[in-house]
C-alpha cells in the first residue's frame, strides 16, 4: 500500500515504483492476527534487493507461517531518504507501510560488506538505536544472515541475534521460541536473547567478550552465562524436500534479475581457493531433476515470467543436468519460456551441452580462468587449464558464439608481474582460436573481454591469513595489465581498487570497527557499492579520527596461530584443512574436486558424518 | 474452445485465428507509478499468469503483440485506459475480464474487454481532472487564482521541444474547456485538452506555468485522466 504522507513527493524522486508495493503475489496481512511481524530489510535498493534468492524464499516462508507477517524493505536511495527526514517519515515497510520500529523482528541479509553503512541508514530512518546493548525492551529484535555473517564480528554490537548458514529451518524455531515468550505475556528482551543462543545456529554476540592483545589482534574470545563455545551454522539436508516458495513477488519496475528462480544445489564441489562461497556453503547437496522441473514450472505459471533462471554456484557440475534440460524443453517450448543457466565452468561445456543449450538462452558466453598463467590457476586451484579454455572457445564459436567474456582477478596470492601478462596473452589466444576456425561466423568479428576485479582475502577460504595487495601495488599491476594488451578484438575492464580494499577490511574486521561505522554514516557514507557514492577519502578520515589502521585488517599476513575474529563460528570445515589448502597454494599444488577425492573438509560433519557428495553417488548408483 | 473462421471478427494472422480484442482498464494507486515500460512488462506478465491466451510475433525474439492507444504519463491515474492484444482462444469476454482482475496487481482493474471499435487515430482529447492543494492557500485562493490564470487571453507555458529545449507556447488556443471549483481544503480544475497522434498537451506543463506564475508549490497535485475522447466528443471505444 502507498503511504499516503509519501504521496506529495514521491514524483520528485527517481524510480518511486520503489517505495510503493502492491505487486502481485505480495502478501499483506491482518496486523491484529499475527503474532510476529518479520521486516526482511535488503540494505541496497530495490531493484537490487528483489533480485536476491534468500529473500524470495523466506519471505514465503515466513508468511506460509499463520501468524507470522513478513514485509519486505529496502535501503531509500538518497533523494528518497532527504525527502524522507524533511517530511519525518520512518522507513517503513512495503506491505503495510508501518514504521520498522512496530515490528517484532527487523532481519537485515549481509550479502556484501560495501552494504554495511546503509544498515545504519536503515536503522537511523525507524529511530531503533545501533547498538543491541541500547535497545529497550519493546524495540524489534535485530537479526543479521547472510553469506557475510561468516564474519558478523564488525557488527556484532548490532545484532541481537546473527543466524548462521542456511535459515529455512532455525528461524522458525526461532519464531517458536519467541511466541512462547510474547505470548507469556511478560516479555523480557534478555532473557530471549539467553534462551536463543541454545538454539543451534543462533550467536548471540552480547553473550561474548573479547579481549585484544596490545598489537590489536584477539587475545580471548569468552562466553558468558553458559553461551555455547563455538557456534555451528545450520544446513538443510535434503533440498528436494526443503520449502521452496511457489510464488514470488512480481515486481512492477523492472529489476536486475527480473525472472524466475530455481536452485539446483547448494554448496560445490570445486574448492576454488580464493572462493568464499565454495567453502562456506557446502557440503554440495543437490534438488532432484524433478522437484526443480517442477518448481520452475509452478513458478513461471504463478509469476507470469517468461524466462526462468537455474541457480547454483556451478551449474555445469549439476549431475542431472541432461535429464533437466530434457525435462524442462518439454514444455519450455511450447509456452515461450527460456532457460538461462548462470556459471558454466570452462570443462563443463561438452558438444551435447551446447546442443542443448541452444535451444536454451543465448546470451553470451563467460569464462571465469580468475588467473592468466597455469602456475597461478594451480595455486588457487581453479583446475581449468589453457587448453580447456581454448577447446571450449573452439566449440562456442562453432557454435556460433561471437562474444566471449572473460573474468580473471588481480592481486591473488603468489602473484607476479607475469601471471598479469598472461592475462593478456589468454585473451589474445581466444581471438587467435576465432580466427584460426574455419567454421567461424561469416562476416562477423570476434569481441573478447576481459574483465579483471582485485582479490579481496575472505575468512573461511584457505586465503584467510593472506594481505591484500595494497591500492598503489594494485594500480601498477593494472597499469601493467593495460599495457600487455594490444589487440582492439580485446576489450578490458578492471574494477576499481578502492572499494575492494574497504571490502578487504570489512571482510575479515572485528568489533572495533563498529565506531568506524557508526561515524562513516554520520558523515554521510551510503551506497558504497555503487561508484556515484562511494568515497574512500571519506573513509580514510573516519578510520583516521576512530584510530584505526585499515591496512590492519586488508594488508597484514596474518599467522596460523593467530586467533581470527571469526574463529568461534563452525561452518563444517576445519582450519587443519585450510591451513593444508594455503600451504599446497604456496606450492601451486592442486586439490582434486570432491566427487574425485574427498579432501577431507570437514563439512561431512553437517550432514551425520557422511558427505552428501558420496551419498547422492552412492544413491544414484545404487 | 478454439477460434473458427467466420466467427466475427476473427482474423488470420501468419496462420494462426486470432480475435483481436480491447481491454479497457482503470490505472491508479501503487501502479500510477509504473512507467509505460513497466506497464508492458507487467501486462505481459499478467496475461500469461491469467491463462489468456494471445498471439505472439513470430521470429527470432517472440514477444505478445500488445498496443496502448494512449500511454499515461508517470504519476497519473487513468480512468479509461485500453490495451489491444489478439487472443488466439474463444474465450468469453467476461472471463477474460475476471481472469485478468484476479491476476493483476494492487490499483489496476479490468473495466471492460470488448471487439476492438475505433483505431486509436480517432482519439483527439482527453479530460483531465486534477486536485491540488498548497500551503498557504485555501482551496478557495487556488480556484480564483487557476480561473484568473487560464481566463487570461494567452497563457504561456513552457515546453520541451524535440531538441530537448525549453520553449515558450501559449497554451490558450489548446484548452477546450475547462472548469475550476474548490471544495473547502483543495482546488479541483476540470480540464479538456487536445490529445493523440496530432496535438498533445499534458496537463502537467500548464501546472507547472500556473505554480511559476504564482511562484507556489503544490502539496498535493493529483493528476487524472477521466476520459479519452473522438472528434465527436464521444468516449473513445
Amino acid at each position: 500500500m502507498v503511504r499516503s504522507d509519501i504521496e506529495k513527493f514521491l514524483l520528485s524522486v527517481e524510480k518511486p515504483g520503489r517505495y510503493v508495493g502492491g505487486e502481485p503475489n505480495s502478501v499483506v496481512k491482518d496486523k491484529s492476527e499475527v503474532n510476529i511481524r518479520f521486516a526482511f530489510c535488503f540494505p541496497d535498493v530495490y531493484e537490487i534487493g528483489m533480485s536476491h534468492l534468500g529473500m524470495k524464499i523466506l519471505y514465503g516462508l515466513y508468511n506460509s507461517i499463520p501468524d507470522v507477517w513478513c514485509e519486505r524493505v529496502f535501503a531509500p536511495w538518497p533523494d528518497m531518504e532527504a525527502k524522507m527526514r524533511e517530511h519525518s517519515i520512518p522507513l517503513y515497510g512495503l506491505e503495510s507501510g508501518d514504521s520498522l520500529k512496530e515490528f517484532d523482528f527487523v532481519g537485515f541479509t549481509l550479502q556484501y560488506e560495501l552494504s554495511y553503512s546503509n544498515i545504519f541508514t536503515m536503522l537511523d530512518l525507524s529511530g531503533i538505536p545501533f547498538r543491541s546493548a541500547e535497545r529497550a525492551n519493546d524495540d524489534p529484535i535485530v537479526v543479521l544472515g547472510g553469506p557475510c555473517v561468516c564474519n558478523p564480528e564488525p557488527l556484532a554490537d548490532l545484532a541481537d541475534i546473527v543466524s548462521l548458514g542456511e535459515g529455512e529451518e532455525v528461524s522458525v524455531e526461532m519464531f517458536d521460541l519467541y511466541r512462547r515468550h510474547k505470548l507469556s505475556g511478560h516479555f523480557d528482551r534478555k532473557k530471549f536473547l539467553r534462551e536463543a543462543a541454545d538454539i543451534p545456529g543462533l550467536y548471540i554476540p552480547s553473550l561474548y567478550e573479547v579481549s585484544y592483545h596490545e598489537d590489536g589482534t584477539i587475545a580471548s574470545f569468552t562466553p558468558k552465562d553458559g553461551a555455547p563455545e563455538r557456534i555451528q551454522k545450520r544446513i538443510i539436508q535434503d533440498m528436494s524436500k526443503v520449502y521452496y516458495p511457489e510464488n514470488f513477488v512480481v515486481p512492477i519496475i523492472e529489476i536486475v534479475h527480473d525472472r524466475a528462480v530455481t536452485e539446483i544445489f547448494r554448496g560445490c564441489i570445486r574448492g576454488c581457493r580464493f572462493c568464499q562461497a565454495g567453502y562456506i556453503y557446502r557440503p554440495n547437496r543437490e534438488k532432484d531433476y524433478g522437484t526443480v522441473d517442477a518448481q520452475s514450472r509452478s513458478l513461471c505459471d504463478t509469476t507470469g515470467y517468461d524466462e526462468v533462471s537455474l541457480s547454483s554456484l556451478s551449474s555445469s557440475d549439476y549431475t542431472e543436468l541432461p535429464e533437466l534440460l530434457d525435462n524442462m524443453l518439454n514444455w519450455t517450448e511450447q509456452s515461450k519460456v527460456s532457460i538461462s543457466l548462470p556459471s558454466l565452468r570452462i570443462d563443463g561445456f561438452s558438444d551435447e551441452l551446447t546442443e542443448k543449450l541452444k535451444k536454451v538462452r543465448r546470451g553470451g558466453l563467460t569464462f571465469a580462468p580468475e588467473a592468466g598463467t597455469q602456475r597461478l590457476r594451480d595455486a588457487i586451484n581453479k583446475n581449468v587449464t589453457e587448453e580447456e579454455v581454448l577447446n571450449t572457445c573452439r566449440t562456442a564459436f562453432n557454435g556460433g558464439w561471437t562474444n566471449v567474456k572473460l573474468y580473471f582477478m588481480l592481486g591473488l596470492p603468489t602473484e607476479t608481474l607475469e601471471d598479469v601478462e598472461g592475462i593478456g596473452d589468454l585473451s589474445q589466444k581466444v581471438v587467435d582460436e576465432f580466427y584460426r576456425n574455419p567454421n567461424k561466423p561469416k562476416g562477423k568479428g570476434v569481441n573478447v573481454t576481459s574483465s579483471a576485479s582485485t582479490f579481496v582475502p575472505k575468512p573461511f577460504t584457505p586465503f584467510q591469513w593472506e594481505p591484500q595487495d595494497d591500492i598503489d601495488t594494485i594500480h601498477r599491476k593494472q597499469q601493467h595489465l593495460r599495457d600487455s594488451v594490444r589487440s582492439r578484438k580485446i576489450t578490458l575492464n578492471w574494477h576499481d581498487a578502492d572499494t575492494s580494499f574497504l571490502e578487504a577490511v570489512f571482510a575479515r574486521g572485528d568489533r572495533k570497527l563498529m565506531n568506524v561505522l557508526i561515524r562513516a554514516f554520520e558523515k554521510g557514507c551510503r551506497f558504497d557499492g555503487w561508484d556515484e557514492y562511494f568515497k574512500l577519502p571519506v573513509w580514510m578520515e573516519v578510520f583516521e579520527e576512530c584510530g584505526i589502521d585499515p591496512a590492519f585488517y586488508a594488508n597484514r599476513r596474518r599467522s596460523y596461530d593467530e586467533i581470527l575474529p571469526w574463529d568461534h563460528l563452525d561452518y563444517g570445515i576445519t582450519k587443519e584443512f585450510l591451513i593444508r589448502e594455503h600451504k599446497k597454494a604456496l606450492a601451486a599444488e592442486t586439490t582434486p574436486h570432491c566427487r574425485l577425492k574427498c579432501a577431507n573438509c570437514g563439512a561431512a560433519k553437517l550432514t551425520g558424518g557422511v558427505c552428501s557428495v558420496f551419498k547422492n553417488r552412492n544413491e544414484k548408483r545404487g | 474452445m478454439s477460434l473458427r473462421t467466420g466467427m466475427k471478427n476473427v482474423v488470420d494472422i501468419q496462420g494462426t485465428l486470432c480475435l483481436p480484442i480491447r481491454v479497457f482498464f482503470v490505472k491508479e494507486g501503487p501502479s500510477k507509478y509504473m512507467s509505460h515500460l513497466d506497464l508492458m512488462r507487467c501486462m505481459t506478465r499478467t496475461i500469461r499468469r491469467a491463462g489468456v491466451p494471445i498471439w505472439y510475433t513470430e521470429g527470432f525474439n517472440p514477444h505478445p503483440f500488445m498496443t496502448f492507444a494512449m500511454p499515461l504519463s508517470l504519476g497519473t491515474s487513468g480512468m479509461c485506459e485500453t490495451m489491444d492484444v489478439r487472443m488466439t482462444t474463444d474465450m468469453p469476454f467476461e472471463e477474460v475480464k475476471s481472469r485478468l482482475n484476479s491476476a493483476l496487481c494492487e490499483g489496476i482493474y479490468v473495466t471492460k474487454v470488448d471487439y476492438q471499435g475505433q483505431k486509436a487515430t480517432a482519439i483527439k482529447s482527453a479530460v483531465y481532472q486534477i486536485t491540488l492543494t498548497a500551503e498557504g492557500f485555501s482551496g478557495e485562493q487556488l480556484r480564483d487564482e487557476m480561473d484568473r490564470y487560464l481566463s487570461q487571453d494567452s497563457v504561456i507555458v513552457q515546453k520541451k521541444n524535440k531538441k530537448k529545449q525549453l520553449v515558450d507556447m501559449d497554451v490558450k488556443p489548446h484548452i477546450l474547456s475547462y472548469d475550476v471549483a474548490s471544495d473547502g481544503e483543495s482546488c479541483v480544475l476540470t480540464i479538456q485538452l487536445p490529445a493523440g497522434n496530432d496535438v498533445n498537451i499534458n496537463p502537467g506543463i500548464i501546472l507547472k506555468g500556473f505554480g511559476n506564475a504564482n511562484s507556489l508549490a503544490f502539496d498535493q497535485c493529483e493528476i487524472i485522466r477521466e476520459r479519452i475522447l473522438t472528434e465527436s466528443g464521444e468516449d473513445f471505444q
